[in-house]
């Protein structure tokens, strides 16, 4: 069976790589090379994360608020595990 | 009534008589006289005497009526459990594995999904209504012995267009190791609440084969249901 692999892009970021149907569809070689790098992505905090770009390279970026898309009922329930049902 | 009215009658007569004989499957030759009708209408075949057996071993409808006997024996396409339908039950799944039917990938995501609705596998087959993501883990963290382990992470199957059911089965999690919990908002959206300190919380689609997961990811909470730097496999069917 051959395998395909496969890295998917976003503007200009790596958002994953796999195995399947989805995707560019990479070589095997760029796909261990992709991967290593993402086993030694920096580690972000609450405020910052790393992107990787199309050139391998990791690029720092914010951490925004975004108000979820939920009244505070249901996030009520999350926090204290509730069903949403 | 004229003797000429009275033979065209006759005559119309038996046309009409031969007609019907021919209707059921007799020939009738053209040289055939009146009084040679009725060893012809004796020849129709007035029923069936049901003989044999046919036997059945796929479904579908089967024209049973020269057969006294069916012999029905239809394996394999699971059986229905509870109220799922065959094709919606993780046995289908292993069924499909064993056919060569079901679609399997993997994928490994370089960073934290973002804030937009983001393709995360696509099996490539319109056809395929269910799906199970699984990661490779470890179990006994908090006892500090482990050993490799296989996590569920979630079970997605589809019984009809507009009725989802979702079911989150952590595998070889001892009781002090459960990721958590799901619960279903609606028919579009999950939230994983874990029962450490993160909260895992995203909006999923899929439509036609395709996964689609929209993080919330901020910096108060954690919002996204899958780790970056983890390789996750799945299987659709």
């Amino acid at each position: 069976m051959v395998m395909r692999y496969y890295k998917q892009v976003a503007d200009g970021y790596i958002l994953s790589i796999g195995v399947g149907g989805s995707g560019t569809e990479i070589t095997e070689t760029e796909y261990n090379e992709i991967k290593s790098v993402i086993h030694n992505k920096p580690q972000g905090t609450d405020t910052y994360d790393y992107q990787l770009k199309e050139n391998l390279t990791w690029e720092m970026y914010g951490i925004e608020p975004v108000v979820p898309d939920a009244d505070a009922e249901e996030l009520l329930n999350i926090l204290t595990g509730e069903s949403n049902d | 009534m004229s003797i000429a009215t009275e033979i065209t009658r006759l005559q119309n007569a038996k046309a009409s008589i031969k007609s019907s004989i021919e209707s059921k499957g007799v020939t009738v030759p053209s040289a055939t006289k009146l009084d040679g009708y009725s060893t012809l209408i004796d020849s129709i075949q007035t029923g069936i005497t049901p003989t044999g057996t046919i036997s059945i071993t796929t479904n579908g409808i089967v024209d049973v009526t020269n057969y006294a006997s069916a012999d029905v024996n239809v394996s394999g396409g699971g059986q229905q459990i509870g109220i799922q339908t065959p094709n919606a039950n993780p046995l289908a799944m292993l069924y499909a594995l064993e056919h060569g039917t079901a679609k399997t990938g993997e994928f490994t995501l370089a960073t934290t999904l973002p804030n937009t609705a983001k393709t995360i596998f696509d099996a490539q087959d319109t056809s395929v209504k269910n799906f199970v993501i699984m990661a490779e883990g470890e179990e006994g963290i908090n006892t500090g012995t482990t050993t490799p382990a296989v996590y569920l992470i979630f079970m997605i199957w589809l019984q009809s267009s507009t009725l989802r059911q979702i079911s989150i089965m952590p595998i070889s999690c001892r009781n002090d190791n459960i990721s958590g919990y799901l619960s279903i908002k609606n028919n579009a959206d999950i939230s994983i609440a874990s029962s450490s300190t993160s909260l895992l919380y995203a909006y999923w689609d899929w439509v036609d084969g395709v996964l689609q997961v929209k993080a919330q990811y901020n910096k108060h909470m954690q919002y996204t249901p899958f780790k970056a730097n983890t390789t996750y496999r799945w299987v659709a069917w």
